[in-house]
C-alpha cells in the first residue's frame, strides 16, 4: 500500500497541471466563441472564390 | 438600405431551406436563386457572379467619409492599433462567416477578419492600404450592414473576463471534485490507520479552494441578499456550505468518521455548472440587443466640408443631407424644396414635400436629391428624442416584474431557512446536538430550491434559443409568462400587416399598353420618389423608350419628357381620392391613364390572424394611416370595425394600448414606440427604426409575421415545462423536507439526493422544451 503514498501526490499533480493547462487556455481566450469555429469547418476551403482576380484595385 | 426585396418573393409563405447550405429561412434573399444570402449564392456559383459583383464595386463609395483621421481615432480599439469592431447584420449560417473571413484574400489592406456568429461582432485588423470605407462598402455588397462602434465602451471587455473566471471556478471545483470522489472510494471502502488519516487530511486541504475560490460567487450573492433584504438562493448554498465544510472539519479534528467533503464538493461543481450554462445562453441570445443602443452610426456634411456625427452637430451649423439619410436633430430648410418621408414618425406611407425655411423634425428621410438645413436643436433635445427618452425609461421600468417561479423559489428559501431555526431547538431537546444537526444539515442541502432555481431560468432560456432559431430576439427575460396572460392583439398596419411599399395597383390593365409603359418607365428613369419603384417593380421586363428628351423631375409635382413633339408629364391627378394614392398621365395637358398605388398586404398576414383568432385572443388594428385605407384591410381579415382604430397620432396610439391591460402590441414605425412600451407585450418587425426596437419586448428577425405564431408555439411548449417543473420541485421539496428532518434522510444521502432532482428537472426541461 506504500505505493499510494507516491501514486497520490503523482495523481495531484497530474490534476494540477490539468487546471494550470485549462487556466492558460481560458486566459488566451480558447472558449470566448464556441459557435464560430464550429460554422468555419464546415465550409471547404477548396472553393477559392474570386482567388485569382483582386476584387479591389489598388 | 437592405437589399432583402419583399416583392421578389411575393408566393413563398413557408419557410426556405438554402440551397447551397441548408439553413431554413423565412424569407430568402432572392427568389430567383433560393440561397438563404448572398454568401451562399457567391459561394455556390463560384466565379459566375464576379461581373455582376466588381460593377458594384465601381459604383460612387458612400463610406468615403469614415476614412477622415477623427473617426479612424474614435473607432480604433484602445488594446489593439487598427483593430475595428462591427455589428453586422443579416449574419444567416456558415456560408456568411466564410466569406466574410475570407475578405483578406481580396483586400490586401485587411490583415485578419473574425467574425463572432452569437453576437454579429466583426473584428477586423487593417493595415497601412486599409479603409475602412473599402470594408464597409465591401461588406455592404456581400450582402451585409455593418456598423462601427466603439469596442472599449465597456460591454466587451467586462463581460468577457467574467465569462473566463466563472470557468475557471468550474475547473477548479469540477477536478477537486472528482479527487475528493476518488478519495471518498477509499474511505467508505474500509481504509484504516495511517493512510485514513493521511486521505482525510488530504480531502480537507483539496476542499479548501472550493471553499475560498469556486464558492466565491455564491458568497457574493448571499452578502447582497442580506444587505437588500431579499431572499436569495444564495442565501440556503452558503449555509449548506459552511454547515457541511464546519461539521466536516470539526469531525475530521474529533477522529470521527462522517464528513462530507466530497458531496459538498460535487454541490458546488453542480450548480455553478448549471447557473454558468443558463448565464451563457442567456447572454448569447440577449446581447445583440444591449449592444445596438450604443451605436449612433450616421455622418453628416458640414458646409465646409467636414464630417461631423449625429451628436456633434451644434444649433445653428449648417449641413447637408443626402438622399436617403434621416434628420438626427430639428432642422430649418435652407434649400427650396425637400421631398421627406415621415412614415418614421407617422406612419405615413406617400412623402411630403416642404418648402424653403419650413421646419422640419428629426426622425424625418430625404426620399431624393440633396438639400441644405440648418439645425434648430442638438441631437439629445430634438422633439423625437425627447419622446425616446420618455420611451426608454419606461422600459426600463418594466423589467422589475418579479415572475412566479422566482418568487416560489423565494418562498421556498425562507421557508427552508426558517424550519430550521424553528425545528433546531426542538430537535437538540430530543436527540441532542450531533444528530439535530446532522438532520438540519440533511434539510437543508436536500431542500435547497436548486431545481426550481434552475429550472426556470434554464426552460426560458431554451425556449430563447429556440425562439432565436426561428428569427425571434428577446429583450425582457419574463416574456413567456407575460404571453400566457396576453388578452388582446394590436397590429400596426403600415410596415406590419402590409410591406409598407407602394405597389401599382391596376384597375384596368388593357388601358396601359407597353409604349405607354415604356414612356413611363423612361420618365420615371431619374426618379427616386417611391412611386417611381413601384413602377419599375410592376413593370421589370419592360424596355425604356430611347426617343425621349428632356427628362426632368420637379421634387414634389412629377416628372416631365418630350416625345417628338409630344409633351408627356407624369403627376398626381385631379380625381384625387382618399382610398389609394393617385397618378394621372397627361398628353399634352391632357390625361390619358390614371394609375392607383396602394400599399400591399403581407401574404401571411391572413393567415397569422386566423390562427390568433384560433387562439381565442381579440385582434384590433391600431394605424395612423387613413381611414379608408385601415377598413379596407380590416374588412380583408374580418375584423369588425369597433376594433380597428384609424388616422390615429403616436400619442393616441400608446393610449389606447395603456387602456387595454395584457395588450401585445406588434409595430414597425417610430410611431409605435409609444404604444410598445405602453403594451404588455411589445413586438417589432424587421426593419424597423432603432427606438422602435428598443421599446419593444421582442424583435422579430426574419421578415413577416408568420413568427408571431412560433412565438405562441414555443409559449405554450414552455409555460408547460415551467409548470411541470414547479410541481416536481414542490412535490420533491415537501417530501424530502419531512424525511430529512424525520432522520430517514441524512446528510450523506441528501448530497445525493439533491443532484437527482436537479437532474431530473434538467430532463423534464430539455423533453418539455425539444423542438
Amino acid at each position: 500500500m506504500s505505493i499510494l503514498i507516491l501514486m497520490i501526490p503523482m495523481a495531484l499533480l497530474f490534476a494540477a497541471g490539468f487546471l494550470w493547462a485549462f487556466f492558460w487556455a481560458a486566459d488566451k481566450g480558447q472558449f470566448d466563441d464556441l459557435d464560430t469555429p464550429a460554422l468555419r469547418m464546415l465550409v471547404d476551403d477548396d472553393v477559392k472564390i474570386l482567388k485569382d482576380k483582386k476584387l479591389i484595385k489598388e | 438600405m437592405s437589399k432583402i426585396d419583399p416583392f421578389l418573393n411575393p408566393t413563398h409563405q413557408g419557410v426556405i431551406a438554402c440551397q447551397y447550405c441548408g439553413v431554413n429561412c423565412g424569407v430568402s434573399h432572392n427568389l430567383k436563386s433560393n440561397y438563404c444570402c448572398q454568401a451562399c449564392e457567391i459561394l455556390d456559383k463560384g466565379l459566375t457572379t464576379l461581373n455582376e459583383w466588381d460593377l458594384k464595386s465601381n459604383q460612387k463609395n458612400i463610406y468615403s467619409d469614415y476614412d477622415s483621421d477623427y473617426f479612424y481615432q474614435k473607432y480604433q480599439s484602445q488594446s489593439t492599433p487598427h483593430q475595428f469592431s462591427f455589428l453586422v447584420e443579416g449574419l444567416q449560417c456558415s456560408s456568411c462567416v466564410h466569406l466574410i473571413e475570407k475578405i483578406p484574400e481580396y483586400d490586401s489592406g485587411v490583415n485578419e477578419v473574425r467574425v463572432n456568429f452569437g453576437t454579429g461582432v466583426m473584428t477586423v485588423i487593417l493595415n497601412d492600404k486599409g479603409k475602412l470605407s473599402r470594408l464597409m462598402k465591401l461588406i455592404e455588397d456581400l450582402g451585409y450592414k455593418a456598423q462601427l462602434f466603439e469596442e472599449d465602451s465597456g460591454v466587451f471587455q467586462s463581460s468577457l473576463k467574467d465569462d473566463r473566471t466563472d470557468l475557471k471556478r468550474i475547473a477548479v471545483a469540477g477536478v477537486i471534485a472528482a479527487q475528493l470522489m476518488s478519495f471518498a472510494f477509499g474511505i467508505y471502502g474500509g481504509m484504516d490507520g495511517m493512510l485514513l488519516d493521511f486521505f482525510k487530511w488530504i480531502s480537507f486541504i483539496l476542499f479548501l479552494p472550493i471553499m475560498f475560490y469556486s464558492a466565491v460567487p455564491f458568497y457574493k450573492g448571499a452578502l447582497s441578499a442580506i444587505k437588500y433584504r431579499v431572499a436569495h438562493i444564495d442565501l440556503p448554498i452558503v449555509m449548506a456550505l459552511w454547515a457541511g465544510f464546519i461539521f466536516s472539519t470539526v469531525n475530521l479534528l474529533r477522529g470521527r468518521e462522517e464528513f462530507y467533503f466530497d458531496s459538498t464538493a460535487s454541490f458546488v461543481f453542480l450548480i455553478l455548472s448549471t447557473r454558468y450554462f443558463v448565464k451563457k445562453i442567456q447572454k448569447k441570445y440577449l446581447a445583440p440587443m444591449n449592444l445596438k443602443s450604443l451605436i449612433k452610426d450616421d455622418f453628416f456634411t458640414l458646409q465646409n466640408g467636414t464630417c461631423i456625427t449625429a451628436e456633434q452637430i451644434k444649433v445653428g451649423d449648417v449641413f447637408i443631407l443626402k438622399s436617403g439619410q434621416v434628420l438626427p436633430v430639428d432642422v430649418t430648410l435652407l434649400s427650396d424644396r425637400a421631398l421627406m418621408n415621415l412614415s418614421m414618425i407617422s406612419g405615413e406611407s406617400f412623402p411630403k414635400s416642404f418648402s424653403q425655411n419650413m421646419e422640419l423634425l428629426a426622425g424625418y428621410r430625404l426620399e431624393m436629391g440633396e438639400i441644405e438645413v440648418k439645425a434648430s436643436s442638438h441631437f439629445y433635445n430634438s422633439g423625437l428624442q425627447k419622446y425616446f427618452n420618455k420611451t426608454i425609461e419606461t422600459v426600463l421600468g418594466r423589467n422589475l416584474f418579479l415572475n412566479q417561479s422566482d418568487r416560489w423559489a423565494k418562498m421556498l428559501i425562507m421557508g427552508v431557512i426558517s424550519l430550521c431555526i424553528i425545528s433546531f431547538p426542538v430537535l437538540f431537546y430530543f436527540y441532542g446536538f450531533q444528530e439535530s444537526f446532522n438532520r438540519i444539515l440533511a434539510l437543508l442541502i436536500v431542500a435547497c430550491p436548486c431545481a426550481l432555481a434552475f429550472g426556470s431560468p434554464l426552460t426560458l432560456s431554451l425556449a430563447y434559443r429556440t425562439a432565436q432559431k426561428k428569427g425571434i430576439s428577446i429583450a425582457d427575460a419574463n416574456v413567456f409568462e407575460k404571453l400566457d396572460q396576453v388578452r388582446s392583439v394590436f397590429f400596426d398596419k403600415t410596415g406590419t400587416l402590409t410591406y409598407g411599399q407602394l405597389e401599382l395597383n391596376l384597375s384596368d390593365s388593357s388601358q396601359v399598353d407597353d409604349s405607354m409603359k415604356s414612356i413611363i418607365l423612361t420618365l420615371e428613369q431619374v426618379s427616386y420618389h417611391p412611386i417611381a419603384f413601384a413602377f419599375r417593380r410592376a413593370w421589370a421586363e419592360t424596355s425604356l423608350d430611347q426617343t425621349m428628351t428632356s427628362v426632368t423631375e420637379t421634387v414634389g409635382i412629377g416628372v416631365s419628357g418630350y416625345q417628338g413633339q409630344n409633351y408627356f408629364e407624369l403627376k398626381a391627378s385631379q380625381d384625387l381620392k382618399d382610398e389609394a394614392i393617385q397618378i394621372g398621365l397627361f398628353k399634352n395637358q391632357e390625361q390619358i391613364a390614371s394609375f392607383a398605388f396602394t400599399d400591399r398586404l403581407r401574404p401571411e398576414s391572413a393567415d397569422v390572424i386566423q390562427k390568433i383568432k384560433n387562439l381565442g385572443l381579440k385582434l384590433f388594428i391600431l394605424s395612423g394611416d387613413k381611414k379608408a385605407q385601415v377598413l379596407k384591410v380590416a374588412h380583408e381579415y374580418n375584423i369588425p370595425t369597433t376594433q380597428v382604430y384609424y388616422e390615429t397620432s403616436p400619442d393616441q396610439k400608446a393610449q389606447i394600448i395603456q387602456a387595454e391591460p395584457f395588450s401585445l402590441m406588434i409595430g414597425d414605425g417610430v410611431n409605435d414606440a409609444g404604444a410598445l412600451s405602453k403594451s404588455f407585450v411589445g413586438i417589432s418587425l424587421q426593419g424597423s427604426h432603432l427606438f422602435t426596437v428598443q421599446s419593444a419586448t421582442l424583435r422579430f428577425l426574419n421578415g413577416g409575421l408568420t413568427s408571431l405564431i412560433d412565438l405562441f408555439e414555443i409559449k405554450s411548449k414552455s409555460i408547460q415545462t415551467l409548470r411541470r417543473n414547479l410541481g416536481i420541485a414542490i412535490f420533491y421539496n415537501l417530501v424530502s423536507g419531512v424525511f430529512a428532518l424525520c432522520g430517514y434522510i441524512n446528510p450523506f444521502v441528501a448530497a445525493i439526493l439533491m443532484p437527482i432532482s436537479t437532474v431530473v428537472i434538467l430532463l423534464s426541461t430539455l423533453w418539455g422544451v425539444r423542438e
